[in-house]
């Protein structure tokens, strides 16, 4: 089943423990945000926090422009993984990509991103945001999901609307 | 020959700066006072202590301003953005010690230092630059008059980076208002004690950091186990809804509702039947547009909102907040029952640099001018009267940049007081040289917190909140053997061990670092316990911890803070409050007609000098005492001062509550 991890901006309060957790669950021994695959993208004057971090294309850049091919399509849950035995840090798939998904770790030299937590489980990011704004859903479900929160804000909405 | 300490949790690494010579210098961090003040408040302390020439004024280059981070900073543990300032006090001549929340203490952390120690005073206005290992003091005359946001705004430009954390003063700093605030990103402030005066006066107009190195943990394992439950245990407690929707303007509707005892127009109402709803909790959130809570660094509570006025007057202000200290200040404690004005006050005060002592300062000038003690002509032509936005605004505007009136109101308020004359010091809300934000008419928790707060009078460094969530029963579950009204706030009995406990318990907090709110005031239900923090201390840094042994670190950093303020010359007649609480009461309400009582303070403060191991007499602290701390040298210096006591007073001076009548 592939999956997505789907972003709800309503809910992020830009804490960044998301950052925190990664860098963490894939080099423990240190906390280090700046080596988290994902990043809570602030506009502190207009009060906005988005995290992102690599979407899983479907059809992927970076593995296209990859000289060692070192990009692997994790066949049940869609996660591109980067083989770090392969990577030789050229950082291509960098310019490459659209989205920042993908970048340069300055620890081990290579190459890193959202690998979906090694496609094993509910990626870390997901179980330690205080607040839910990241959430693990099956990619096939994902638009039916999105449409079930759509209606009921329209709900909510004429709700307080009949009340006035 | 660098240290050869492997250091887990701290950097291990000071970062000396000093204007005057332009110099800038790295030393590694002792790991004897590492390990004994932890970071933050402790360890700021220690160093202010240690390297603050004994009589220096406040506004003396040689006036130290220390930034401070601690072991735990920019870690899993619940809310670790905090970060401290300690200095020499341009408000109250005391210690300074200022908290903010947000994200420049771990920022400054992996930039890989533990604290900034700045001396001195550059020639021309300047700003300094921390990115890992480069640290640069860079020309900042085109910034200076600028206010915060639009200072923000020029580093970034600078360096091409919205990543950044900053530190920035404002034209208060600038000019020197005895409170003046330093901006921590747009948003947090190191507010109380004036410490972005201090800046000022060192023409230090901003500081921005990024660090690029991580954190070190000793028992990964085991950190991340026990963080995990903490912040479960947080989500889990049955005040959370409450404490994250609203923040601490929870407390708005206790003080105003249950207590009768909110600050309204300066202290003269306990109640406000105007803001009662317009000032609600609810009626904040309709008044802003909707979004999700905004938050501090690592923090599961996120009971931060950004504010942006829908509409009205103030339509269109916009930035995040906020506490229940802004909402009392501006609203009834001014008499004006909007929420929008509330904010817009905010959004002039982070953005010229005051910190929200304002409030109460344009309280009392509105309440001296209620009196006649001020006349219209003496105010510049404004109309101080309860309720007058306008003026209100304006003043604002002249305390900031010194103008007429605004230059009396700019000065400590002992200063102030003297300026005004006419006895004008009795009206003023003032406990041990802070203002309070709590009436200490009827409630001994705050009368006593407020009198010994080694800063100066106010709730962050004694008052337990725990308080406000438990039944009194739970504050002997922490201290066993107290009297059974400990937890009763309108009760005398056992307030000086409860005071005591609770300062001990608030350094540590401030050291670690965490946030009082997500801790503390989430005790007993959900708050973190001393020996959790203790575990996870002893998880990170690989230094063994206990319950005990942390609570006896907190011991050690309050005496020090005391003993500062004693080296720098003050005694036991520090520890009093104005006659405003002594000789007037409210008119209606719970606490109807209830004035203060002095003779039970000092009978409270001498009982919690003498648990603290300070002479009740002298305010001195004991020899003993500052030796079985590890603070030998303290005791020496002091000793050479005439400004210790040499033993014990046997007169316990323990509180007898027979004679007082409830």
């Amino acid at each position: 089943m592939r999956k997505m991890i789907m972003i709800d901006i309503n809910k992020c309060g830009g804490c960044r423990t998301c950052e925190m957790i990664c860098s963490w669950s894939h080099d423990k021994g240190e906390i280090n945000p700046r080596r988290g695959r994902i990043s809570v993208i602030k506009k502190e004057a207009d009060g906005i926090n988005i995290p992102f971090m690599c979407l899983q294309c479907d059809d992927p850049y970076c593995k296209k422009v990859c000289p060692r091919d070192a990009i692997e399509i994790d066949g049940k849950s869609g996660a591109k993984i980067i083989d770090h035995d392969k990577c030789i840090g050229c950082k291509l798939c960098l310019i490459a990509c659209p989205f920042g998904g993908i970048a340069f770790d300055h620890k081990s030299s290579k190459m890193f991103k959202c690998d979906l937590c090694q496609a094993e489980g509910t990626p870390q990011c997901v179980k330690w945001c205080p607040k839910e704004a990241l959430t693990l859903i099956d990619l096939d479900r994902a638009g039916v999901i999105k449409k079930e929160k759509g209606v009921q804000k329209l709900m909510e909405i004429s709700a307080t609307n009949t009340e006035e | 020959m660098k240290s050869k300490t492997n250091w887990y949790g701290w950097s291990g690494k000071l970062l000396n700066i000093d204007l005057t010579k332009n110099e800038i210098r790295k030393e590694p961090l002792d790991p004897e006072i590492a390990h004994n003040f932890l970071g933050g408040d402790g360890l700021g302390s220690k160093l202010l202590y240690d390297r603050l020439k004994p009589g220096t004024a406040p506004l003396d280059p040689d006036n130290l301003f220390i930034l401070s981070t601690g072991p735990l900073s920019g870690t899993l543990l619940p809310s670790s953005g905090r970060l401290s300032a300690v200095f020499k006090s341009p408000m109250t001549g005391l210690i300074g010690l200022s908290n903010a929340g947000g994200y420049f203490a771990p920022e400054l952390k992996w930039a890989g230092y533990d604290a900034i120690i700045i001396s001195g005073k550059a020639e021309k206005p300047v700003w300094i630059w921390i990115e890992d290992d480069n640290v640069e003091i860079r020309d900042a005359t085109e910034m200076w008059g600028k206010d915060t946001w639009e200072t923000i705004e020029s580093i970034e430009k600078i360096l091409d980076d919205t990543t950044i954390s900053t530190l920035t003063i404002g034209p208060a700093g600038e000019n020197l208002v005895a409170y003046g605030l330093a901006l921590v990103n747009r948003s947090r402030g190191l507010g109380k004690c004036g410490g972005g005066t201090v800046l000022g006066s060192k023409n230090l107009k901003a500081i921005a950091v990024r660090g690029s190195k991580g954190t070190r943990i000793h028992d990964p394992d085991k950190f991340e186990e026990l963080n995990w439950k903490l912040r479960e245990n947080l989500k889990q407690a049955p005040n959370y809804s409450l404490w994250s929707n609203y923040g601490t303007m929870a407390f708005y509707p206790i003080l105003d509702e249950v207590q009768n005892a909110l600050p309204v127009r300066n202290f003269q109402q306990g109640m406000f039947p105007e803001g009662r709803k317009a000032l609600s909790p609810d009626t904040f959130m309709g008044e802003i547009e909707e979004r999700p809570n905004e938050s501090c660094f690592g923090c599961p509570l996120q009971c931060g909102h950004y504010m942006r006025v829908k509409s009205g007057k103030y339509a269109g202000t916009h930035l995040e907040g906020i506490e229940f200290y802004a909402q009392f200040v501006f609203g009834p404690n001014l008499g004006v029952p909007d929420w929008g004005f509330v904010i817009k006050c905010h959004e002039i005060s982070n953005k010229l640099g005051l910190q929200f002592s304002v409030g109460h300062i344009m309280a009392w000038a509105a309440e001296l001018y209620q009196e006649g003690i001020l006349t219209k002509e003496e105010c510049d032509g404004l109309e101080l009267t309860w309720g007058n936005e306008e003026a209100f605004l304006e003043l604002l505007r002249k305390i900031a940049y010194r103008e007429g009136i605004g230059d009396v109101l700019a000065c400590s308020y002992e200063e102030a007081a003297k300026r005004v004359g006419k006895e004008s010091q009795k009206y003023q809300p003032v406990i041990t040289k802070l203002d309070t934000s709590e009436c200490p008419r009827a409630r001994y928790d705050v009368a006593l917190s407020h009198l010994v707060s080694n800063r100066g009078g106010d709730h962050n460094k004694a008052l337990p909140y725990f308080n406000w969530m438990s039944t009194p029963e739970y504050v002997n579950e922490f201290l066993p053997g107290a009297p059974e009204k400990t937890g009763d706030m309108y009760s005398v009995e056992g307030k000086p061990e409860l005071i005591d406990y609770s300062e001990n318990v608030h350094a540590v907090l401030d050291s670690l670092p965490t946030c009082l709110f997500a801790s503390f005031t989430m005790s007993p239900y959900g708050g973190g316990t001393i020996e959790e923090y203790a575990d996870v201390l002893t998880a990170a840094t690989g230094k063994q911890y206990t319950e005990e042994g942390l609570l006896e670190v907190g011991r050690r950093i309050t005496v020090l803070e005391r003993a500062f303020n004693v080296r720098e010359g003050f005694d036991r007649s520090l520890y009093q409050m104005s006659d405003k609480w002594y000789e007037t009461s409210y008119d209606e309400g719970a606490q109807k007609d209830i004035k203060a009582d002095k003779s039970i303070h000092d009978k409270l403060v001498d009982d919690f000098l003498n648990r603290k191991g300070f002479d009740p007499k002298t305010g001195y602290p004991r020899m003993d005492v500052l030796k079985d701390l590890g603070l030998k040298d303290v005791a020496n210096q002091l000793k050479k001062m005439n400004r210790v006591a040499d033993r014990q007073n046997n007169n316990k001076n323990k509180v007898d509550t027979s004679d007082i009548e409830k």
